[in-house]
């Protein structure tokens, strides 16, 4: 088996000191970051998003390839600066709205995007509007994605997409929303772009949203 | 307040119901998952001191819609209030992992790794509804002396009960009752923690409860389930 298939399966597998070690492997044999990036990560982690989206993969399966996808990345990342290219997918604000507390879920989309090749900033919990606005600000942000698990806090979903309209951020910035009580319609009634049901399908919005998707 | 502090090592996890908070209830988890999951119970175990406390109240006239609770009405849909509907008593109760386990989870995560942190989470909610388990089983140990029985546990912020009227469960109990804080969102804080009600009485029963019964479409509990 080639590197770069060694690479595929340990990624599928979600066994991140082999991914490690093949992607070495495959910089020793001449390829680029970037072809390995292509022909052996991407289709990887498609694999396993499309196993899990028709129920032959769980969350834990996608978790352990993200987690093997970001240890291969962390190794090509500083060689990628010197093909002078944009090695992250994009940048991604993320964190639960003010007054919730909970971060699991959207620590797992956290997770999965950075797998995805993502520059993810995790702003943690309980994060106030003007936290956002300057995060989004800060960071040159091109997606901020926002995580609520309560009734009583999903509306303060709102106020963020109002503060970022207030500091002229809004038309730069794509917005998402997650969150068991959320769903599509009340994403498009607070203006947001989009909503994900799970950590998959965020990676998948996110890339439709920048257009990454082929 | 009655309450109690449970050693994690007497109380039933149900580890079928770990595996399913971490994915699905078709999730097989492999050897190595279980090992890890396996550790964090029993690191748990060493740090964790989960507790339960109740108050008995009496119940008055309920409609199809709502129970009354003492003197406090409580809205909590139709779903719940019919199974609650031959109450003579109500059990205020509030059920939590502990502080403890908060913080050790907190640097537990710390590692960064995401699996260990997925895993924790899961333990924790098992640790709760566990002691809840423990909670029933005490109070129906209670009440069968008294030749009286008790209902399914019901939560505001499920089958139809708004998550706001938990405020009025935590009227009736003491401040910060085992240590658990009630914010202005009506979330709690340690966040493994459940507050509820069970009904008590000569003629009342466990009905089926859970996703079956319940319409609401948007409920994660729902979705785990699939």
């Amino acid at each position: 088996m080639s590197n770069l298939e060694n690479l595929y399966q340990a990624i599928l597998g979600g066994k991140r000191e082999e991914a490690v070690d093949a992607t070495r492997l495959a910089l020793a044999e001449g390829h680029s970051p970037q072809y390995i990036i292509n022909n052996g990560m991407v289709q990887a982690m498609h694999e396993i998003g499309g196993q899990f989206e028709c129920g032959r993969a769980f969350l834990p399966h996608l978790l352990m390839s993200a987690r093997a996808m970001k240890g291969a990345l962390d190794l090509l990342n500083p060689l990628m600066v010197g093909e002078n290219r944009r090695v992250s997918a994009g940048r991604v604000v993320i964190g639960t709205v003010k007054g919730d507390l909970h971060d699991i879920g959207k620590n797992l989309v956290a997770s999965m995007l950075e797998g995805a090749g993502f520059e993810v900033f995790n702003l943690g919990v309980d994060v106030p509007n003007d936290v956002f606005v300057s995060a989004v600000r800060d960071h040159d942000a091109d997606i901020v994605c926002m995580s609520a698990l309560l009734t009583t806090t999903m509306g303060n979903m709102k106020e963020v997409v109002t503060a970022l309209t207030a500091a002229g951020l809004r038309n730069r910035v794509k917005i998402m929303v997650g969150g068991a009580p959320l769903s599509e319609g009340f994403a498009a009634s607070i203006g947001a772009d989009g909503y994900s049901a799970n950590a998959n399908q965020a990676v998948m919005l996110a890339k439709n949203l920048l257009g990454l998707t082929k | 307040m009655i309450s109690q502090v449970i050693p994690v090592d007497t109380l039933v996890m149900d580890r079928a119901e770990i595996y399913r908070s971490m994915g699905s209830a078709r999730y097989v988890p492999d050897d190595v998952i279980r090992d890890r999951v396996e550790s964090v119970i029993e690191k748990a175990g060493q740090v964790c001191k989960s507790k339960f406390g109740y108050e008995v109240l009496p119940a008055g006239p309920s409609s199809s819609t709502t129970i009354r609770v003492g003197n406090t009405e409580m809205h909590t849909g139709p779903v719940i209030a019919q199974s609650l509907s031959s109450a003579e008593y109500y059990a205020v109760f509030v059920a939590t992992s502990g502080l403890e386990y908060e913080d050790w989870a907190h640097v537990f995560r710390s590692s960064g790794d995401i699996m260990d942190e997925l895993i924790v989470d899961a333990v924790g909610s098992e640790i709760v509804e566990s002691t809840v388990s423990f909670l029933k089983a005490h109070l129906r140990q209670k009440m069968a002396q008294r030749h009286m029985f008790i209902s399914n546990s019901y939560s505001p912020g499920y089958c139809g009960w708004s998550l706001q009227e938990q405020k009025k469960l935590f009227a009736f109990l003491p401040y910060k009752p085992c240590d658990i804080e009630l914010n202005t969102s009506c979330l709690m804080r340690p966040v493994k923690s459940v507050s509820g009600i069970i009904a008590i009485g000569s003629r009342v029963k466990q009905r089926p409860y859970g996703c079956s019964v319940c319409d609401s479409k948007d409920c994660y509990k729902k979705r785990l389930s699939r």
